[in-house]
């Protein structure tokens, strides 16, 4: 809980959202601790799974900047920022979420239900997922 | 996991069955999903895949039969299969994953496909009575999967192939 | 040994029936944290028993902290078996009817057999009835085990 403050306070909504260099060095950090923890095909797909909501990102920022909206000159700068908080964020969400286990879970101050709650919705993501790869298996065929 | 291959498993020398068989955990699924079916895409070769994990793969196979615009709802899962099989004809290999398991009746599968498919993959634990259900003109080969080596984190297994008929 | 839909049986047996079901054989993704969810906390003769049992099987280097998604179907299938039978004895469980959906084919015959055979004393001692499904139908397997399928 503390890690996901820190992250989201700092480099999300705090001091060092401007900082392009930092940004980029906590990119290639979440990165490196997926590639880890994980490996580097399943960091790989996930970056694959953000694309196109990069793309729509990069897209908009492009058009903002030539429009000029707002009177804004700074859209690219902003742009390119954003691109790199949202891969980052998503890679370490799923990364610090894998280190909660059901003991964890288990072990919280609060009433069963609630834990019990909490356990169910951690096995339907972990299950889910895991669906999520075999269904793009089997669809891989299909839409080649 | 570690495959000893003793010699040669080319397929496409007229109507085969090759039967895979081995105790648990010696990589009959991961052969066939690491090994084969990347060759046969590799070769652009078209096939069926029926997996292990059936009812998930289900859902794919009724999402590609209503891409196709078949009208599935009326259908029951037999029919859906069934259906499924049919639409591939162009396909010239079949690959089962413990099918029987869901379905104890191999003359479905056989059946439905048996005028387009020239090589069969079997993955199964039980003795299905092959004779009985088998289509005719079809040659069997056992693959036997051999657990040679194992510790804690490493696999060593040798396949060889024996025909059987 | 009398074959019946499905859904006719779980409807008489209600509440009493545990299914193990192979698509869906574990909940955590560890054998440590599925006992924990079981409620039988950090037992060492339980997990130790299991990880002893599944070498009768040639599963080896069951940890109860390895990713259960590392062992394959059938694996899974026999470990989740284990659980059940050393839960049944541990928790002295009674009168219940256990249901191996789409378990037994996914077992090679050789650890069908010895797995079927460490269930008649939970049979004897604790009045236990075993199904299996054969498609979407129920059997009941009646003791002593005879693999007619293997």
């Amino acid at each position: 809980m503390t890690g996901i403050l820190c992250f989201f306070g700092l480099f999300v909504f705090g001091p060092f959202y401007d900082h392009l260099l930092g940004q980029g060095g906590v990119f290639l950090f979440v990165f490196l601790w997926s590639s880890i923890r994980f490996s580097f095909s399943a960091t790989f797909s996930l970056l694959k799974f953000a694309l196109p909501f990069v793309i729509s990102l990069s897209v908009f920022g492009f058009l903002f900047h030539l429009a000029r909206l707002l009177g804004r000159e700074d859209w690219l700068y902003d742009t390119l920022i954003k691109c790199l908080i949202f891969p980052s964020s998503l890679i370490f969400l799923k990364t610090i979420l894998s280190y909660i286990t059901y003991l964890d879970i288990l072990q919280l101050p609060f009433s069963m239900k609630f834990r019990i709650d909490l356990v169910t919705i951690k096995s339907a993501f972990q299950k889910g997922s895991r669906a999520l790869e075999r269904f793009s298996w089997y669809l891989i065929p299909i839409l080649i | 996991m570690l495959f000893d291959i003793t010699e040669d498993l080319f397929f496409g020398e007229g109507r085969e069955l090759f039967y895979l068989s081995g105790t648990n955990g010696v990589g009959k699924t991961s052969f066939l999903e690491k090994i084969l079916l990347p060759t046969l895409q590799r070769h652009k070769l078209p096939y069926l895949y029926l997996g292990q994990d059936m009812h998930i793969q289900l859902y794919t196979i009724k999402a590609s039969l209503a891409i196709t615009g078949q009208k599935i709802f009326a259908l029951n899962e037999n029919q859906i299969l069934e259906l499924w099989i049919r639409q591939g004809d162009n396909a010239t290999v079949f690959i089962l994953d413990e099918f029987d398991k869901y379905y104890p009746d191999y003359r479905l599968i056989f059946d439905s496909s048996k005028t387009f498919i020239q090589t069969y993959f079997l993955v199964t634990h039980n003795d299905i009575k092959l004779s009985e259900v088998f289509p005719d003109h079809f040659s069997l080969y056992k693959i036997l999967f051999d657990l040679i080596e194992s510790d804690a984190h490493n696999k060593r297994v040798r396949l060889t192939k024996e025909k059987i008929w | 040994m009398a074959i019946a839909p499905t859904d006719s049986v779980l409807q008489e047996f209600d509440e009493c029936f545990l299914i193990l079901d192979f698509n869906h054989l574990f909940i955590a993704s560890t054998l440590h944290e599925e006992m924990w969810l079981l409620q039988t906390r950090d037992d060492r003769d339980l997990i130790a028993k299991i990880i002893q049992d599944a070498e009768e099987f040639h599963i080896y280097g069951v940890q109860e902290d390895r990713e259960i998604d590392t062992y394959s179907g059938g694996e899974q299938a026999i470990l989740g078996c284990l659980l059940i039978i050393a839960l049944i004895k541990g928790k002295q469980v009674y009168n219940i009817h256990i249901l191996l959906y789409n378990v037994l084919g996914s077992i090679s015959s050789a650890n069908r057999t010895i797995l079927l055979q460490k269930f008649p004393t939970l049979w004897l001692h604790n009045q236990i009835k075993l199904y299996t499904n054969e498609g979407s139908f129920l059997k009941e397997i009646s003791f002593p085990y005879e693999d007619n399928e293997g």
